[in-house]
């Protein structure tokens, strides 16, 4: 029966090879069978996608503390292991978080005594006598964490610093903004799901998104959950990270990003500030800040299906400074306009904000009301403030105290709405730079908050 | 040294100069700050950090910077420079004209300290010889500089001499197009010259290249202001000559002559300065361009005040039509009130002017 069951949810998982719940049970029901070594092949994979998955991790555990039947350890595989002792088989062992550290110091030469430390559970002594046999099981992990090293070379492009990362939140983490959400659905997500209907309609992936609005409200936040949604690794490139003063390496840096995310495909790239790094080159005397917008440019344009799996980001607080070139179809054709949060959101955000904070008597409802036109780091700040507040009370009186509903209604009173000068801004493009209706969505959005 | 060759410290600088270039002070800060920590006697990263607290509005962090940059290398004419303008933008205008003297004593053949003298005389408004004299030396070293141009064109618009001031700007934009402060200044110029309707469409084109330009929107509603001044007189002017014509006349209100007399000069009235305004509008249109919608349609999204101003002149100008098609009696209650409309129009003016020195 379980024999049975195995193969159906074999043919399952190939089927759906994201669905964290189907590998978990296949590898729960391959060490109740006695296969612990595959069982540790599904709890890694696991980790691969989600690092944080508890019940993984104790497969994990579960299978390395079930002594393997002697059959079931191939001593070749061992010999094997002897073999390719020059690649330290620890480097190898760690699932994404550990390979993250390792990326964050590229020039080191892997060490094995550290990771081969980090496999033991914290607090634990070393066994002088381990009952459990870890070479085979280095093994096992070695041979299912070959497809990420396969092509030899470093996902890290020596010299750089990007960090690359597997986004854990999703469009549902995000409170409210539903028509940004339908907007992203219908603009990126759907196409990319559907691959059928894409190909139906001859719908082109080619090209990135764009999203602007006020600063604080949550731009970076949605890019890192369109990352979850579409199961992409993420890929986030500041001026910082191209920005570099020698003559070429801040275009080489761009190529270096680009190329990073195309070895880690499915992967979003996103860049943020892109006002910043690709200005108008009609506003800049920085030559080197021409070269990397005419490199981000073909980058973005590609060659054949050189971006394939690569889904381009971007964000900025000023879209009318951006190089024209760069909103040209192919390139950051799609726009979407990230607004100040709404009711739910500001909840949500208000919520968050407070859970981990002891409150009493907060009426998120009324909150919600009045803090119409604040973005998500206004609120953050509010809940600061009305934090402070209660800290400093309790500090002078020396008795501790919550944080009242007062508190973050007086903080609210403090606070003004940090959209306001973009607002202002925003008013103006419509006003005298939209001939084409590029800012369409905006407009409306200006009349109905009566800015227009 | 080629930039292949740049050492360590020099790219904190370079990054510091992207960073201001690309309008990030605070980031051209933090950018120096590990440099200034481990070199605090640089004189070109302190010189730097001046000019990105000058750039964020900090005149006196500027001033401080500067002035350490100066004691370590008096020779060092960007120090001094820094000096003069951080002073200048603390209003001790002195102490700017002498830095700025010292800039251009050390340095005489680089055109920026010659401008630098006439800028601060600028910020002083006061306009001598001797600083025509810097802006135009500035011109001679440096003729394909837009600055240069800019600076002459300053001293010029600081003279009110229009045609010296239109001139220069212009030489600015034939070398940069794009530049920013030349294409407002010389719509300012356009407008000090009356020409309102080609100012308002340059401002407008400031706008639709950098929305952020508060300075082009301050401008945009002087441009209103302006038109709508010309409009208010027209129909004071107007209302003056109908109240002058029959303040002083006879005859009894109930007689149809004068009845006639009264309805047919006050329609002779409104008719020519409607006619009046609507030429003055027709220019205004004709100087804009495509820019006169858009300017139009601005003008109550700018400033509600225009808006309220603009609404009493309509107000004013249909009461002195209606007046013209009713009985004496109604037509001169309206008439009246139409100059009451004209009162409320300059108690506009007023409150838009006390408002005005407020934000300043």
């Amino acid at each position: 029966m379980d024999e049975q069951l195995i193969s159906s949810l074999r043919r399952a998982v190939a089927t759906s090879p994201d669905d964290i719940h189907l590998r978990l049970l296949l590898g729960q029901l391959l060490l109740k069978n006695g296969d612990a070594s595959e069982a540790i092949t599904f709890a890694a994979s696991i980790l691969q996608l989600s690092p944080d998955n508890v019940d993984a991790r104790q497969l994990m555990n579960d299978a390395f503390t079930t002594p393997a039947p002697a059959a079931t350890v191939p001593t070749a595989t061992v010999e094997q292991l002897e073999v390719e002792r020059p690649v330290p088989p620890a480097a190898n062992v760690a699932p994404d978080l550990d390979v993250a550290q390792a990326r964050s110091e590229p020039s080191a030469e892997p060490d094995p005594e550290p990771n081969a430390e980090s496999s033991t559970q914290p607090g634990t002594e070393p066994s002088a006598e381990p009952t459990f046999d870890w070479s085979a099981a280095e093994n096992d992990v070695h041979e299912l964490a070959q497809p990420m090293f396969v092509d030899s070379e470093p996902s890290k492009a020596p010299g750089s610093s990007f960090d690359i990362e597997r986004s854990v939140v999703t469009l549902a983490d995000v409170g409210g903004m539903k028509s940004i959400k339908d907007r992203l659905n219908a603009a990126f997500l759907a196409p990319l799901r559907n691959p059928e209907l894409r190909k139906l309609y001859a719908k082109s992936l080619k090209g990135g998104l764009l999203m602007y609005g006020p600063p604080g409200c949550g731009k970076t936040f949605i890019a890192r959950a369109i990352a979850g949604e579409l199961g992409a690794h993420f890929l986030s490139v500041g001026l910082a990270d191209i920005l570099d003063p020698m003559l070429g390496n801040s275009e080489q840096n761009v190529h270096e990003a680009f190329q990073l995310a195309r070895r880690e495909a499915p992967c979003v790239i996103f860049f943020d500030e892109i006002d910043a790094l690709g200005q108008r080159r009609s506003q800049t005397r920085n030559s080197a800040l021409r070269g990397t917008v005419n490199q981000l440019l073909t980058e973005l344009d590609g060659v054949a299906d050189q971006n394939e799996g690569v889904f381009v980001l971007a964000a900025t607080n000023q879209p009318w400074d951006v190089d024209p070139a760069l909103r040209r179809p192919g390139r950051f054709d799609r726009t979407v306009l990230v607004l100040p949060p709404d009711e739910e959101a500001r909840e949500s955000i208000f919520r968050y904000h407070l859970q981990h904070r002891p409150v009493e008597g907060i009426e998120l409802g009324a909150l919600t009301r009045a803090s119409g036109g604040l973005s998500g780091a206004d609120i953050a700040y509010v809940c600061e403030v009305a934090a402070e507040r209660a800290l400093i009370d309790s500090a002078t009186t020396g008795e501790l105290r919550m944080i009242t509903m007062k508190d973050v209604t007086d903080a609210l009173g403090e606070v003004t709405p940090s959209t306001s000068s973009w607002l202002d801004s925003a008013r103006n493009v419509v006003l005298f730079g939209d001939d084409d209706g590029t800012y369409a969505e905006l407009k409306a959005y200006l009349k109905k908050a009566k800015r227009l | 040294m080629t930039e292949h060759a740049a050492k360590p410290e020099d790219a904190a600088l370079t990054h510091a100069r992207t960073y201001l270039s690309l309008g990030k002070p605070a980031d051209a800060l933090r950018a120096l700050a590990p440099h200034l920590a481990s070199h605090p006697d640089d004189d070109r990263g302190l010189c730097l950090a001046s000019q990105a607290h000058l750039v964020a509005g900090e005149a006196s962090r500027a001033l401080d910077a500067a002035q350490h940059a100066a004691a370590l290398t008096p020779e060092n004419e960007w120090a001094w420079r820094l000096v003069a303008l951080s002073y200048s933008k603390l209003g001790h205008h002195a102490e700017a004209r002498a830095a700025a003297a010292t800039a251009q004593s050390i340095a005489p053949q680089l055109w920026v300290t010659h401008a630098q003298v006439a800028q601060v005389d600028i910020a002083a408004k006061r306009i001598t010889a001797e600083s025509q004299n810097a802006a135009r030396e500035a011109t001679r070293l440096a003729p394909l500089e837009p600055d240069a141009h800019l600076t002459v064109g300053n001293v010029a618009l600081a003279q009110h001499d229009w045609p010296t001031a239109e001139a220069a700007f212009r030489s600015v934009l034939r070398l940069e197009p794009e530049h920013a402060a030349a294409r407002n200044n010389l719509s300012l110029v356009m407008l000090r010259q009356g020409k309102a309707g080609s100012a308002a469409a340059g401002f407008v084109d400031i706008l639709a290249n950098d929305p952020d330009s508060e300075v082009a929107v301050r401008n945009l509603r002087a441009v209103a202001a302006v038109a709508l001044r010309h409009v208010h007189f027209i129909l004071w002017v107007a209302f003056a000559i109908v109240t002058v014509a029959f303040s002083s006349a006879g005859q009894p209100d109930e007689s149809p002559v004068y009845g006639l007399a009264w309805s047919e000069f006050l329609g002779g009235v409104a008719l020519v300065s409607g006619i009046v305004v609507l030429v003055y509008v027709l220019r205004l249109r004709r100087a804009a361009g495509a820019r006169f919608g858009q300017f139009i349609r601005s003008v109550p999204r700018l400033d509600n005040l225009l808006t309220a101003w603009a609404a009493l002149l309509v107000a004013d100008y249909l009461l002195m039509v209606a007046a013209c098609f009713t009985s004496v009696h109604r037509a001169q209650l309206l008439y009246l009130l139409a100059g009451a409309v004209l009162v409320a129009g300059s108690v506009v003016v007023i409150l838009r002017r006390n408002r005005a020195r407020v934000r300043l």
